[in-house]
């Protein structure tokens, strides 16, 4: 074995791993990491009082260096960091719940083409190292800094692929709309990153219709399942491909009229609410549960004409950005907790 | 106040790891059969007859 190996195999055995190697730091990496950024490095990026754990910008770093980042990638890494503590939901130990989290990181502006963030083909799968790596960097600090190992303070009863790595590029020079870092007050030439917690991520395989109706019927599908309803409601962010938002575009829909379509398309009614044992909410926890439950509220839908529910708060639940190739009509519906209508976490990159 | 953590058996790594997180390895808490969450109200009273005793031992209450 040689010099490489054994350190890569003596951070397996120390447990400072996903799984896959990771590439073992040093001070020099650690300090070329630390020069990208005007930060403290003892200034805590994220605390979990719950677990007596930070993370703070030198321990980003160090987990930057072992998932493979660059040191120009840095600042996106911080970026990722401030926009995850402004979200809310790790701070308060969603990434040791059973459900299983991963957080999805979202990249807007210049950024992306000056680091090679894919926004296209591929998107969220393997095959480019700013999206492999920058998600990868908050997966091992999560595990190595915070101490939320599978099967010990990461509870996740099943998890999802997307805890390796899920970091995006929003497709802005094939999407017909401004981007999500516009929509929310900054210019275009800024570049951002907006953290989301999310479960999955599922297809939507619509390739059969040019009718905006149609596509979004097929859309809101996913929106409704009843799966997903752990909560009271559920939010999503929609990953359109680029030929899905043309069409919806070009027969003149707005991003919002496309997210008030969805929020009026993701109706429920009681009676499949019941089928799943869901037509009703606890006073306490806020689940979902069934009616005859002893803590059971039937919440009334926001439509006194319709027995049912929209499984979203408002139209501010859907988010929806572009993203793909322009190749096919395949989009995604990435389920997530929360924003449920409030503002996301868009947070601006300091200058690379 | 005197308190009593309690959780159900498919969490005893987790809340032996948060124990240990806080500085309190070997943590007295009450633990219970997986799952809780989907009994009905007579199945919850039975499991908190079943766990009484043990609340008490770790209270220190002498009967």
């Amino acid at each position: 074995m040689n010099d490489t190996q054994r350190a890569i195999e003596h951070c397996f055995a120390q447990g400072w791993t996903d799984g896959l190697p990771v590439v073992p730091c040093d001070a020099a990496a650690l300090d070329a990491v630390l020069a990208r950024v005007a930060r403290d490095p003892d200034e805590v990026l994220l605390g979990m009082p719950q677990i007596n754990r930070a993370v703070t910008v030198r321990l980003a770093a160090i987990n930057a260096v072992m998932a493979g980042c660059l040191p120009e990638y840095f600042p996106v890494v911080v970026a990722a960091w401030d926009s995850l503590r402004e979200e809310g939901y790790p701070r308060k130990g969603i990434w040791q719940s059973t459900t299983g989290t991963a957080s999805l990181l979202l990249v807007n502006g210049p950024v992306r083409r000056e680091l090679g963030v894919n926004s296209q083909g591929n998107l969220f799968g393997p095959g480019f190292r700013a999206n492999a790596t920058i998600g990868r960097a908050i997966r091992l600090a999560a595990i190595n800094s915070l101490g939320l190992r599978p099967h010990e303070l990461d509870q996740a009863t099943q998890g999802t692929p997307a805890k390796y790595t899920a970091c995006i590029g929003e497709n802005e020079e094939e999407s017909p709309w401004t981007p999500l870092h516009v929509d929310f007050g900054l210019a275009p030439d800024d570049s951002a990153v907006t953290a989301m917690t999310m479960r999955s991520t599922v297809h939507i395989e619509a390739r059969h219709t040019g009718v905006p109706e149609q596509l979004l019927f097929d859309v809101a599908g996913t929106l409704a399942r009843t799966g997903a309803l752990l909560h009271q409601t559920v939010s999503a962010c929609v990953v359109l491909c680029p030929e899905h938002a043309h069409l919806l575009a070009d027969a003149g829909w707005s991003k919002r009229d496309v997210s008030r379509h969805l929020y009026e398309q993701s109706f429920v009614a009681r009676e499949t609410l019941d089928r799943a044992g869901k037509g009703a909410v606890s006073q306490k926890s806020h689940w979902r549960v069934a009616r005859d439950h002893p803590d059971a509220v039937v919440d009334a839908g926001a439509d006194p004409e319709r027995d049912g529910i929209h499984t979203m708060t408002s139209p501010d639940a859907v988010l929806v950005v572009v993203a793909g190739a322009s190749n096919s009509g395949v989009s995604a519906v990435v389920e997530t907790f929360g924003p449920r209508g409030d503002r996301p976490a868009v947070t601006p990159v300091a200058a690379v | 106040m005197p308190t009593v953590s309690v959780c159900t058996d498919a969490f005893r790594i987790t809340a032996e790891a948060m124990a240990r997180t806080y500085g309190f390895p070997g943590f007295q808490y009450a633990s219970i059969p997986h799952p809780v969450a989907s009994l009905s109200a007579e199945g919850i009273a039975q499991r908190v007859e079943e766990m009484l005793p043990r609340l008490l031992e770790i209270l220190g209450v002498e009967e």
